[in-house]
Protein backbone atom coordinates (compact mmCIF):
# COMPACT_ATOMS: atom_id res chain seq x y z
CA UNK A 1 0.00 0.00 0.00
CA UNK A 2 2.95 2.63 0.84
CA UNK A 3 4.83 1.40 -2.31
CA UNK A 4 1.44 2.49 -4.04
CA UNK A 5 0.90 5.74 -2.08
CA UNK A 6 4.24 6.43 -3.18
CA UNK A 7 4.18 5.61 -7.07
CA UNK A 8 1.13 7.40 -7.05
CA UNK A 9 2.71 10.88 -5.33
CA UNK A 10 5.69 10.50 -8.04
CA UNK A 11 3.70 10.34 -11.08
CA UNK A 12 1.19 13.12 -9.62
CA UNK A 13 4.85 14.96 -9.06
CA UNK A 14 6.13 14.45 -13.00
CA UNK A 15 2.35 15.54 -13.78
CA UNK A 16 2.61 18.84 -11.60
CA UNK A 17 6.11 19.78 -12.87
CA UNK A 18 4.27 20.28 -16.01
CA UNK A 19 1.08 21.54 -15.60
CA UNK A 20 0.86 23.56 -18.92
CA UNK A 21 1.72 20.09 -21.12
CA UNK A 22 -0.42 17.85 -18.58
CA UNK A 23 -3.34 20.05 -19.18
CA UNK A 24 -2.90 20.37 -23.31
CA UNK A 25 -2.68 16.24 -22.80
CA UNK A 26 -5.77 15.62 -20.77
CA UNK A 27 -7.36 18.55 -24.07
CA UNK A 28 -6.08 16.20 -26.44
CA UNK A 29 -6.97 13.22 -25.08
CA UNK A 30 -10.46 14.36 -23.93
CA UNK A 31 -11.01 15.46 -28.02
CA UNK A 32 -10.26 12.28 -29.04
CA UNK A 33 -12.60 10.17 -26.50
CA UNK A 34 -14.87 12.47 -26.89
CA UNK A 35 -15.38 11.80 -30.67
CA UNK A 36 -15.08 7.98 -30.09
CA UNK A 37 -18.10 8.03 -27.35
CA UNK A 38 -20.29 10.23 -30.26
CA UNK A 39 -19.29 7.93 -32.74
CA UNK A 40 -20.05 4.90 -30.17
CA UNK A 41 -23.39 6.44 -28.81
CA UNK A 42 -24.56 7.25 -32.43
CA UNK A 43 -23.86 3.60 -33.41
CA UNK A 44 -25.97 2.04 -29.86
CA UNK A 45 -28.37 4.18 -31.05
CA UNK A 46 -28.51 3.13 -34.70
CA UNK A 47 -28.04 -0.34 -33.40
CA UNK A 48 -31.29 -0.17 -30.91
CA UNK A 49 -33.10 1.18 -34.22
CA UNK A 50 -32.32 -1.75 -36.30
CA UNK A 51 -33.27 -3.96 -33.75
CA UNK A 52 -36.69 -2.72 -33.52
CA UNK A 53 -37.08 -3.12 -37.10
CA UNK A 54 -35.76 -6.78 -37.14
CA UNK A 55 -38.14 -7.61 -34.98
CA UNK A 56 -41.08 -6.63 -37.34
CA UNK A 57 -39.57 -8.67 -40.14
CA UNK A 58 -42.07 -10.77 -41.99
CA UNK A 59 -44.34 -9.90 -44.92
CA UNK A 60 -46.47 -6.12 -44.55
CA UNK A 61 -49.88 -6.72 -45.94
CA UNK A 62 -51.62 -3.17 -46.78
CA UNK A 63 -55.21 -3.52 -47.53
CA UNK A 64 -57.64 -1.12 -49.73
CA UNK A 65 -58.91 1.76 -48.27
CA UNK A 66 -62.54 1.41 -47.30
CA UNK A 67 -62.32 -2.32 -46.67
CA UNK A 68 -64.43 -3.87 -44.24
CA UNK A 69 -64.56 -6.12 -40.95
CA UNK A 70 -65.95 -8.89 -42.88
CA UNK A 71 -63.17 -9.24 -45.53
CA UNK A 72 -60.32 -8.50 -43.29
CA UNK A 73 -61.52 -11.94 -40.98
CA UNK A 74 -61.92 -13.84 -44.21
CA UNK A 75 -58.06 -12.88 -45.31
CA UNK A 76 -56.89 -13.54 -41.95
CA UNK A 77 -58.47 -16.86 -42.10
CA UNK A 78 -56.88 -17.87 -45.57
CA UNK A 79 -53.62 -16.60 -44.65
CA UNK A 80 -53.19 -18.46 -42.06
CA UNK A 81 -54.21 -21.47 -43.22
CA UNK A 82 -51.11 -21.59 -45.66
CA UNK A 83 -48.89 -24.49 -44.56
CA UNK A 84 -45.97 -21.87 -44.48
CA UNK A 85 -47.40 -19.55 -41.87
CA UNK A 86 -46.65 -19.20 -38.53
CA UNK A 87 -49.06 -16.26 -36.97
CA UNK A 88 -51.19 -13.28 -39.32
CA UNK A 89 -51.42 -10.47 -37.01
CA UNK A 90 -53.71 -7.84 -38.22
CA UNK A 91 -52.80 -3.84 -37.40
CA UNK A 92 -54.99 -1.21 -37.43
CA UNK A 93 -54.41 2.08 -39.10
CA UNK A 94 -55.06 3.63 -35.67
CA UNK A 95 -52.28 1.21 -34.38
CA UNK A 96 -49.91 1.54 -37.02
CA UNK A 97 -50.08 5.72 -36.01
CA UNK A 98 -49.55 5.12 -32.94
CA UNK A 99 -46.44 2.89 -33.13
CA UNK A 100 -45.21 5.22 -36.01
CA UNK A 101 -45.35 8.19 -33.66
CA UNK A 102 -43.47 5.80 -30.65
CA UNK A 103 -40.66 5.56 -33.34
CA UNK A 104 -40.36 9.11 -34.11
CA UNK A 105 -39.98 10.22 -30.84
CA UNK A 106 -43.82 11.15 -30.11
CA UNK A 107 -43.93 13.61 -33.13
CA UNK A 108 -47.89 14.30 -33.34
CA UNK A 109 -48.12 12.94 -37.30
CA UNK A 110 -52.03 13.63 -37.59
CA UNK A 111 -51.18 17.50 -36.45
CA UNK A 112 -48.32 16.98 -39.27
CA UNK A 113 -49.91 15.95 -42.19
CA UNK A 114 -53.58 16.90 -41.25
CA UNK A 115 -54.91 13.02 -41.15
CA UNK A 116 -53.93 9.43 -40.17
CA UNK A 117 -52.42 8.27 -43.91
CA UNK A 118 -52.12 4.81 -43.06
CA UNK A 119 -53.73 1.69 -44.01
CA UNK A 120 -54.83 -1.46 -41.89
CA UNK A 121 -52.83 -4.02 -42.22
CA UNK A 122 -51.56 -8.18 -41.83
CA UNK A 123 -48.10 -8.87 -40.45
CA UNK A 124 -47.56 -12.42 -41.61
CA UNK A 125 -44.71 -14.34 -39.67
CA UNK A 126 -43.88 -17.66 -41.30
CA UNK A 127 -42.49 -20.64 -40.19
CA UNK A 128 -38.97 -20.64 -39.51
CA UNK A 129 -38.17 -23.68 -41.43
CA UNK A 130 -40.13 -21.15 -44.59
CA UNK A 131 -38.57 -18.61 -44.01
CA UNK A 132 -35.00 -19.34 -44.00
CA UNK A 133 -35.96 -21.16 -47.66
CA UNK A 134 -34.06 -18.67 -50.22
CA UNK A 135 -37.72 -17.17 -52.26
CA UNK A 136 -39.71 -18.52 -50.05
CA UNK A 137 -40.73 -14.84 -48.50
CA UNK A 138 -41.38 -13.50 -51.90
CA UNK A 139 -43.49 -16.23 -53.47
CA UNK A 140 -45.96 -15.68 -50.76
CA UNK A 141 -45.45 -12.29 -50.92
CA UNK A 142 -46.73 -12.97 -54.53
CA UNK A 143 -49.83 -15.12 -53.45
CA UNK A 144 -50.83 -12.42 -51.04
CA UNK A 145 -50.53 -9.73 -53.00
CA UNK A 146 -53.17 -11.42 -56.08
CA UNK A 147 -56.08 -11.52 -52.99
CA UNK A 148 -58.80 -8.86 -53.83
CA UNK A 149 -58.74 -5.95 -50.88
CA UNK A 150 -54.67 -6.26 -50.71
CA UNK A 151 -53.35 -3.03 -51.54
CA UNK A 152 -49.79 -3.59 -51.45
CA UNK A 153 -47.23 -6.09 -50.16
CA UNK A 154 -44.11 -5.87 -48.62
CA UNK A 155 -41.68 -8.76 -48.44
CA UNK A 156 -39.09 -7.45 -45.74
CA UNK A 157 -36.68 -9.58 -48.22
CA UNK A 158 -34.95 -6.35 -49.61
CA UNK A 159 -34.77 -4.12 -46.60
CA UNK A 160 -34.04 -6.80 -44.50
CA UNK A 161 -30.95 -7.35 -46.65
CA UNK A 162 -29.92 -3.47 -47.04
CA UNK A 163 -30.47 -3.09 -43.18
CA UNK A 164 -28.01 -6.34 -42.15
CA UNK A 165 -25.40 -4.17 -45.33
CA UNK A 166 -26.33 -1.00 -43.24
CA UNK A 167 -25.76 -3.02 -40.12
CA UNK A 168 -22.53 -4.28 -41.14
CA UNK A 169 -21.03 -1.46 -42.06
CA UNK A 170 -21.77 0.84 -39.23
CA UNK A 171 -20.07 -2.13 -37.61
CA UNK A 172 -17.23 -1.67 -39.68
CA UNK A 173 -17.41 2.54 -38.99
CA UNK A 174 -17.29 2.15 -35.77
CA UNK A 175 -14.93 -1.14 -35.19
CA UNK A 176 -12.81 1.98 -37.60
CA UNK A 177 -13.21 4.45 -36.03
CA UNK A 178 -12.51 3.00 -32.56
CA UNK A 179 -9.08 1.99 -34.01
CA UNK A 180 -8.57 5.28 -34.61
CA UNK A 181 -9.39 7.19 -31.63
CA UNK A 182 -6.99 4.12 -30.11
CA UNK A 183 -4.12 5.21 -32.24
CA UNK A 184 -4.68 8.96 -31.59
CA UNK A 185 -4.85 8.67 -28.16
CA UNK A 186 -1.57 5.63 -27.68
CA UNK A 187 0.25 8.83 -30.12
CA UNK A 188 -0.45 11.58 -27.59
CA UNK A 189 0.23 9.93 -24.42
CA UNK A 190 3.52 8.45 -26.02
CA UNK A 191 4.32 12.06 -26.77
CA UNK A 192 3.33 13.17 -23.57
CA UNK A 193 5.21 10.40 -21.25
CA UNK A 194 7.97 10.72 -23.62
CA UNK A 195 8.43 14.42 -22.72
CA UNK A 196 7.98 13.51 -18.90
CA UNK A 197 10.36 11.43 -18.92
CA UNK A 198 13.02 13.20 -21.41
CA UNK A 199 12.54 16.64 -18.70
CA UNK A 200 13.67 14.10 -15.71
CA UNK A 201 16.24 12.69 -18.15
CA UNK A 202 18.99 13.75 -15.38
CA UNK A 203 17.19 12.34 -12.22
CA UNK A 204 16.19 9.24 -14.61
CA UNK A 205 20.09 8.68 -15.07
CA UNK A 206 21.07 9.71 -11.32
CA UNK A 207 18.41 7.56 -10.04
CA UNK A 208 19.75 4.67 -12.16
CA UNK A 209 23.09 4.73 -11.53
CA UNK A 210 22.27 4.86 -7.45
CA UNK A 211 20.40 1.49 -7.80
CA UNK A 212 17.03 1.97 -9.64
CA UNK A 213 15.66 -1.17 -11.19
CA UNK A 214 13.43 -0.72 -14.40
CA UNK A 215 10.55 -1.39 -12.97
CA UNK A 216 10.80 1.44 -10.35
CA UNK A 217 11.32 3.89 -12.46
CA UNK A 218 8.50 2.81 -14.92
CA UNK A 219 5.57 2.48 -12.52
CA UNK A 220 4.97 6.11 -11.90
CA UNK A 221 5.01 6.60 -16.16
CA UNK A 222 2.51 4.08 -16.23
CA UNK A 223 0.53 5.16 -13.60
CA UNK A 224 0.61 8.76 -15.41
CA UNK A 225 -0.28 7.33 -18.66
CA UNK A 226 -3.21 5.37 -16.91
CA UNK A 227 -4.70 8.32 -14.96
CA UNK A 228 -4.62 10.87 -17.95
CA UNK A 229 -6.42 8.49 -20.49
CA UNK A 230 -9.23 7.55 -17.26
CA UNK A 231 -10.04 11.12 -16.34
CA UNK A 232 -9.84 12.05 -20.45
CA UNK A 233 -12.25 8.94 -20.72
CA UNK A 234 -14.20 10.39 -17.85
CA UNK A 235 -14.33 13.62 -19.23
CA UNK A 236 -15.00 12.45 -22.46
CA UNK A 237 -18.69 10.80 -20.89
CA UNK A 238 -19.26 13.48 -19.24
CA UNK A 239 -19.31 15.68 -22.27
CA UNK A 240 -21.32 13.27 -24.11
CA UNK A 241 -23.65 12.78 -21.50
CA UNK A 242 -24.45 16.57 -21.43
CA UNK A 243 -24.72 16.96 -25.05
CA UNK A 244 -27.47 13.89 -25.37
CA UNK A 245 -28.95 16.24 -22.42
CA UNK A 246 -29.11 18.72 -24.72
CA UNK A 247 -30.80 17.42 -27.50
CA UNK A 248 -32.90 14.45 -25.74
CA UNK A 249 -35.94 16.73 -26.05
CA UNK A 250 -35.37 16.68 -29.78
CA UNK A 251 -34.92 13.31 -29.90
CA UNK A 252 -36.69 11.64 -27.04
CA UNK A 253 -35.93 7.49 -27.68
CA UNK A 254 -32.18 8.78 -27.71
CA UNK A 255 -30.01 6.54 -25.38
CA UNK A 256 -26.86 6.85 -23.34
CA UNK A 257 -24.49 4.05 -22.46
CA UNK A 258 -25.34 1.74 -20.15
CA UNK A 259 -23.21 1.49 -17.38
CA UNK A 260 -21.08 -1.84 -18.45
CA UNK A 261 -20.35 0.54 -21.33
CA UNK A 262 -19.48 3.22 -19.70
CA UNK A 263 -17.04 1.07 -17.13
CA UNK A 264 -15.63 -0.70 -20.73
CA UNK A 265 -14.52 3.10 -22.20
CA UNK A 266 -12.58 3.77 -19.08
CA UNK A 267 -10.96 0.54 -18.51
CA UNK A 268 -10.35 0.13 -22.24
CA UNK A 269 -8.99 4.07 -22.22
CA UNK A 270 -6.51 3.29 -18.89
CA UNK A 271 -5.30 0.31 -20.62
CA UNK A 272 -4.73 2.00 -24.02
CA UNK A 273 -2.88 4.57 -21.06
CA UNK A 274 -1.02 1.97 -19.80
CA UNK A 275 0.34 0.77 -23.30
CA UNK A 276 1.39 4.12 -24.67
CA UNK A 277 3.30 4.77 -21.06
CA UNK A 278 4.84 1.21 -21.69
CA UNK A 279 5.75 1.90 -25.28
CA UNK A 280 7.21 5.22 -25.03
CA UNK A 281 9.08 5.07 -21.72
CA UNK A 282 10.70 0.93 -22.35
CA UNK A 283 13.51 2.03 -25.14
CA UNK A 284 14.82 4.95 -23.46
CA UNK A 285 14.80 2.88 -20.64
CA UNK A 286 16.95 0.03 -22.12
CA UNK A 287 18.82 2.67 -24.08
CA UNK A 288 20.22 4.00 -20.53
CA UNK A 289 19.87 0.51 -19.27
CA UNK A 290 22.90 -0.50 -22.08
CA UNK A 291 24.23 2.68 -22.36
CA UNK A 292 28.64 2.95 -21.57
CA UNK A 293 30.94 5.91 -23.13
CA UNK A 294 33.53 3.03 -23.36
CA UNK A 295 34.50 1.33 -26.45
CA UNK A 296 33.80 -2.94 -25.71
CA UNK A 297 35.39 -5.24 -27.60
CA UNK B 1 36.33 -10.01 -3.40
CA UNK B 2 36.98 -6.90 -5.97
CA UNK B 3 38.99 -7.38 -9.23
CA UNK B 4 40.68 -5.82 -12.36
CA UNK B 5 42.46 -8.42 -14.48
CA UNK B 6 43.94 -6.93 -16.91
CA UNK B 7 41.66 -4.19 -17.16
CA UNK B 8 42.39 -1.64 -20.69
CA UNK B 9 39.15 1.11 -20.72
CA UNK B 10 39.01 3.78 -24.08
CA UNK B 11 36.22 5.75 -24.31
CA UNK B 12 34.19 6.34 -27.87
CA UNK B 13 35.35 9.23 -29.22
CA UNK B 14 37.98 11.27 -31.71
CA UNK B 15 40.90 10.49 -29.08
CA UNK B 16 42.82 7.31 -29.47
CA UNK B 17 44.14 6.77 -25.93
CA UNK B 18 43.16 4.35 -23.25
CA UNK B 19 42.14 6.02 -20.08
CA UNK B 20 42.73 2.77 -18.42
CA UNK B 21 45.85 0.52 -19.44
CA UNK B 22 46.38 -3.37 -18.34
CA UNK B 23 45.38 -2.40 -14.94
CA UNK B 24 44.87 -5.39 -12.76
CA UNK B 25 44.42 -4.91 -9.07
CA UNK B 26 42.68 -6.72 -6.11
CA UNK B 27 41.12 -6.00 -3.08
CA UNK B 28 40.24 -7.94 -0.43
CA UNK B 29 36.89 -7.23 1.18
CA UNK B 30 36.86 -4.98 4.66
CA UNK B 31 39.96 -2.93 2.86
CA UNK B 32 40.23 0.79 2.92
CA UNK B 33 41.98 1.62 -0.16
CA UNK B 34 42.79 5.17 -1.41
CA UNK B 35 43.16 5.69 -5.54
CA UNK B 36 45.96 7.97 -6.18
CA UNK B 37 46.72 10.22 -8.71
CA UNK B 38 46.55 13.60 -10.22
CA UNK B 39 43.55 14.66 -12.65
CA UNK B 40 43.28 12.66 -15.83
CA UNK B 41 45.08 9.40 -13.88
CA UNK B 42 42.24 7.34 -14.32
CA UNK B 43 40.37 7.00 -10.68
CA UNK B 44 37.12 8.20 -11.44
CA UNK B 45 37.51 5.34 -14.70
CA UNK B 46 38.43 2.87 -12.20
CA UNK B 47 34.95 3.72 -9.74
CA UNK B 48 32.63 4.00 -12.71
CA UNK B 49 33.97 0.18 -13.59
CA UNK B 50 33.05 -1.05 -10.32
CA UNK B 51 29.68 0.40 -10.95
CA UNK B 52 29.84 -1.22 -14.18
CA UNK B 53 28.57 2.67 -15.50
CA UNK B 54 31.21 1.55 -17.85
CA UNK B 55 32.72 -1.74 -19.36
CA UNK B 56 36.28 -2.36 -19.85
CA UNK B 57 37.17 -2.36 -23.49
CA UNK B 58 39.45 -5.28 -22.76
CA UNK B 59 40.13 -7.35 -19.35
CA UNK B 60 37.72 -8.22 -16.55
CA UNK B 61 36.29 -6.37 -13.83
CA UNK B 62 34.37 -8.34 -10.43
CA UNK B 63 33.16 -7.15 -7.67
CA UNK B 64 30.67 -9.01 -4.86
CA UNK B 65 29.04 -11.70 -7.09
CA UNK B 66 29.30 -9.83 -10.02
CA UNK B 67 31.70 -10.34 -13.01
CA UNK B 68 31.54 -7.37 -16.03
CA UNK B 69 31.80 -10.48 -18.88
CA UNK B 70 28.99 -11.98 -17.75
CA UNK B 71 26.38 -9.24 -16.59
CA UNK B 72 23.19 -8.66 -17.89
CA UNK B 73 21.49 -4.96 -18.14
CA UNK B 74 18.93 -6.00 -15.50
CA UNK B 75 21.12 -6.89 -12.79
CA UNK B 76 23.19 -3.53 -12.59
CA UNK B 77 20.21 -2.35 -10.22
CA UNK B 78 20.77 -5.19 -8.34
CA UNK B 79 24.49 -4.41 -7.71
CA UNK B 80 24.50 -1.15 -7.84
CA UNK B 81 22.20 -1.10 -4.49
CA UNK B 82 24.55 -2.79 -2.70
CA UNK B 83 27.47 -0.36 -3.20
CA UNK B 84 27.44 3.17 -2.26
CA UNK B 85 28.94 6.31 -4.46
CA UNK B 86 29.82 9.12 -3.60
CA UNK B 87 30.24 11.36 -6.86
CA UNK B 88 32.57 14.06 -7.35
CA UNK B 89 29.58 16.24 -8.88
CA UNK B 90 27.60 14.78 -6.15
CA UNK B 91 24.33 14.17 -8.38
CA UNK B 92 21.81 14.88 -5.95
CA UNK B 93 18.13 14.96 -7.41
CA UNK B 94 17.48 18.67 -8.01
CA UNK B 95 14.00 19.01 -7.24
CA UNK B 96 13.82 16.52 -3.87
CA UNK B 97 15.17 17.71 -0.24
CA UNK B 98 18.10 16.46 1.40
CA UNK B 99 15.45 13.99 3.08
CA UNK B 100 14.26 12.91 -0.21
CA UNK B 101 17.47 12.37 -1.46
CA UNK B 102 18.23 9.99 1.10
CA UNK B 103 15.38 8.26 1.63
CA UNK B 104 14.89 7.48 -2.03
CA UNK B 105 17.52 5.01 -2.19
CA UNK B 106 15.99 3.55 1.02
CA UNK B 107 12.57 3.02 -1.08
CA UNK B 108 14.88 1.67 -3.97
CA UNK B 109 16.03 -1.24 -1.54
CA UNK B 110 11.78 -1.74 -0.64
CA UNK B 111 11.92 0.37 2.59
CA UNK B 112 8.48 2.05 1.95
CA UNK B 113 7.77 1.95 5.65
CA UNK B 114 7.21 5.86 6.90
CA UNK B 115 8.30 5.35 10.41
CA UNK B 116 11.14 2.84 9.41
CA UNK B 117 12.72 4.91 6.77
CA UNK B 118 12.01 8.12 8.58
CA UNK B 119 13.62 6.90 11.62
CA UNK B 120 16.83 5.67 9.38
CA UNK B 121 17.21 9.22 7.52
CA UNK B 122 16.78 11.22 10.30
CA UNK B 123 19.74 8.79 11.75
CA UNK B 124 21.91 9.23 8.79
CA UNK B 125 20.98 13.36 8.36
CA UNK B 126 22.68 13.84 11.70
CA UNK B 127 25.41 11.55 11.75
CA UNK B 128 26.22 13.81 8.05
CA UNK B 129 25.56 17.00 10.09
CA UNK B 130 22.57 17.62 7.87
CA UNK B 131 19.30 17.48 10.21
CA UNK B 132 19.11 21.02 10.51
CA UNK B 133 19.05 21.32 6.53
CA UNK B 134 16.85 18.28 5.96
CA UNK B 135 13.95 20.25 4.38
CA UNK B 136 16.34 21.86 2.03
CA UNK B 137 17.02 21.63 -2.28
CA UNK B 138 20.10 20.75 -2.75
CA UNK B 139 20.48 24.32 -4.76
CA UNK B 140 19.89 26.10 -1.25
CA UNK B 141 22.78 24.24 0.22
CA UNK B 142 26.78 25.05 0.29
CA UNK B 143 28.50 22.73 -1.90
CA UNK B 144 30.15 21.19 1.45
CA UNK B 145 26.60 20.19 2.53
CA UNK B 146 25.92 19.03 -0.58
CA UNK B 147 28.86 16.80 -0.45
CA UNK B 148 27.94 15.80 3.10
CA UNK B 149 23.97 14.97 1.77
CA UNK B 150 25.93 12.81 -0.80
CA UNK B 151 27.70 11.01 1.55
CA UNK B 152 24.53 9.96 3.42
CA UNK B 153 22.84 8.50 0.35
CA UNK B 154 25.99 6.99 -0.33
CA UNK B 155 25.55 4.98 3.28
CA UNK B 156 21.60 4.93 4.35
CA UNK B 157 21.26 1.18 2.43
CA UNK B 158 24.23 0.30 4.64
CA UNK B 159 26.80 -0.88 1.55
CA UNK B 160 28.98 -3.39 1.08
CA UNK B 161 31.38 -0.90 -0.61
CA UNK B 162 31.89 2.62 -0.38
CA UNK B 163 33.14 4.15 -3.24
CA UNK B 164 34.06 7.82 -2.85
CA UNK B 165 35.46 10.10 -6.20
CA UNK B 166 37.13 13.40 -4.47
CA UNK B 167 34.81 13.20 -1.06
CA UNK B 168 36.41 15.88 0.64
CA UNK B 169 37.12 18.17 -2.26
CA UNK B 170 34.73 20.35 -0.95
CA UNK B 171 35.49 20.35 2.44
CA UNK B 172 37.57 22.70 4.56
CA UNK B 173 40.39 20.80 6.14
CA UNK B 174 38.07 19.71 9.72
CA UNK B 175 34.78 18.78 7.75
CA UNK B 176 37.44 17.01 5.50
CA UNK B 177 38.53 15.08 8.76
CA UNK B 178 34.69 14.16 10.03
CA UNK B 179 33.97 12.48 6.89
CA UNK B 180 37.08 10.76 6.28
CA UNK B 181 35.88 9.64 10.32
CA UNK B 182 32.84 8.78 9.38
CA UNK B 183 34.36 6.30 6.25
CA UNK B 184 36.35 4.61 8.59
CA UNK B 185 33.86 4.00 10.92
CA UNK B 186 31.76 2.54 8.10
CA UNK B 187 35.13 0.07 7.31
CA UNK B 188 35.26 -0.74 10.92
CA UNK B 189 31.79 -1.88 10.40
CA UNK B 190 32.42 -4.08 7.57
CA UNK B 191 32.03 -2.37 4.15
CA UNK B 192 35.24 -1.92 1.92
CA UNK B 193 35.86 1.37 1.32
CA UNK B 194 37.81 2.58 -1.73
CA UNK B 195 38.72 6.82 -1.81
CA UNK B 196 39.84 8.11 -5.32
CA UNK B 197 41.74 11.51 -4.41
CA UNK B 198 44.24 13.47 -6.26
CA UNK B 199 45.28 14.64 -2.07
CA UNK B 200 48.22 12.69 -1.27
CA UNK B 201 48.68 14.62 2.34
CA UNK B 202 45.06 13.09 3.05
CA UNK B 203 45.61 9.38 2.03
CA UNK B 204 49.09 10.00 4.88
CA UNK B 205 47.25 10.89 7.70
CA UNK B 206 45.60 7.63 7.45
CA UNK B 207 47.93 4.42 7.48
CA UNK B 208 45.68 2.28 4.35
CA UNK B 209 46.86 0.66 1.40
CA UNK B 210 47.08 3.31 -1.25
CA UNK B 211 47.36 2.11 -5.13
CA UNK B 212 48.49 5.53 -7.10
CA UNK B 213 47.68 5.43 -11.01
CA UNK B 214 49.23 7.70 -13.77
CA UNK B 215 48.41 8.50 -16.96
CA UNK B 216 45.81 5.20 -16.69
CA UNK B 217 48.05 2.66 -15.39
CA UNK B 218 48.83 1.44 -12.28
CA UNK B 219 52.27 2.85 -10.86
CA UNK B 220 52.65 1.95 -6.78
CA UNK B 221 50.36 -0.43 -4.51
CA UNK B 222 51.59 0.44 -1.36
CA UNK B 223 50.54 -1.29 1.56
CA UNK B 224 50.81 -0.16 5.39
CA UNK B 225 53.14 -1.66 7.48
CA UNK B 226 52.02 -4.03 9.96
CA UNK B 227 53.60 -4.54 13.30
CA UNK B 228 55.66 -7.49 13.72
CA UNK B 229 54.07 -10.37 16.09
CA UNK B 230 56.60 -11.52 18.35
Amino acid sequence: MSRLRFFLSEAWEIQTRDAAGALASLTGLTAVLFLLAIVLLAGLNIRGLARNLESRKGIEVFLSDGIGPGRIDELAEIFRSFGEVEAVVFVSRDESLRQIQEDLGGVDVVSVLGENPLAHSFHVRLKPEAASRPGKLQEIAGEIGGYDGVEEVIDGGSWVGALERGMRDLYFATAGAAILAGLAVILVLWNTIKLAFLRRHETIKILRIVGASSSFLRFPYLLLGAFQSAAAALLALLLAAAIRLAIVQLMPGLRFFPPAWAAAFLIGACLLGLIASYASIEPALRNLERRSDAVTS
Amino acid sequence: MISLDHVWLRYAGPAREYALEDVSLEIESGEFLFLLGPSGAGKTSILKLLTMEEMPTKGRVRILEFDSSRIQGRELPRLRRRIGVVYQDFRLLREKTVFENIAYVLRMTGVLDASTLQRIVLRILTQVSLYHKRNQFPDQISGGEQQRAAIGRALVHEPRVLLADEPTGNLDAASANDVLDLFRRVNAAGATVIVATHDESLAARFASRTVTLNEGRLSRDSRPLRPRSR
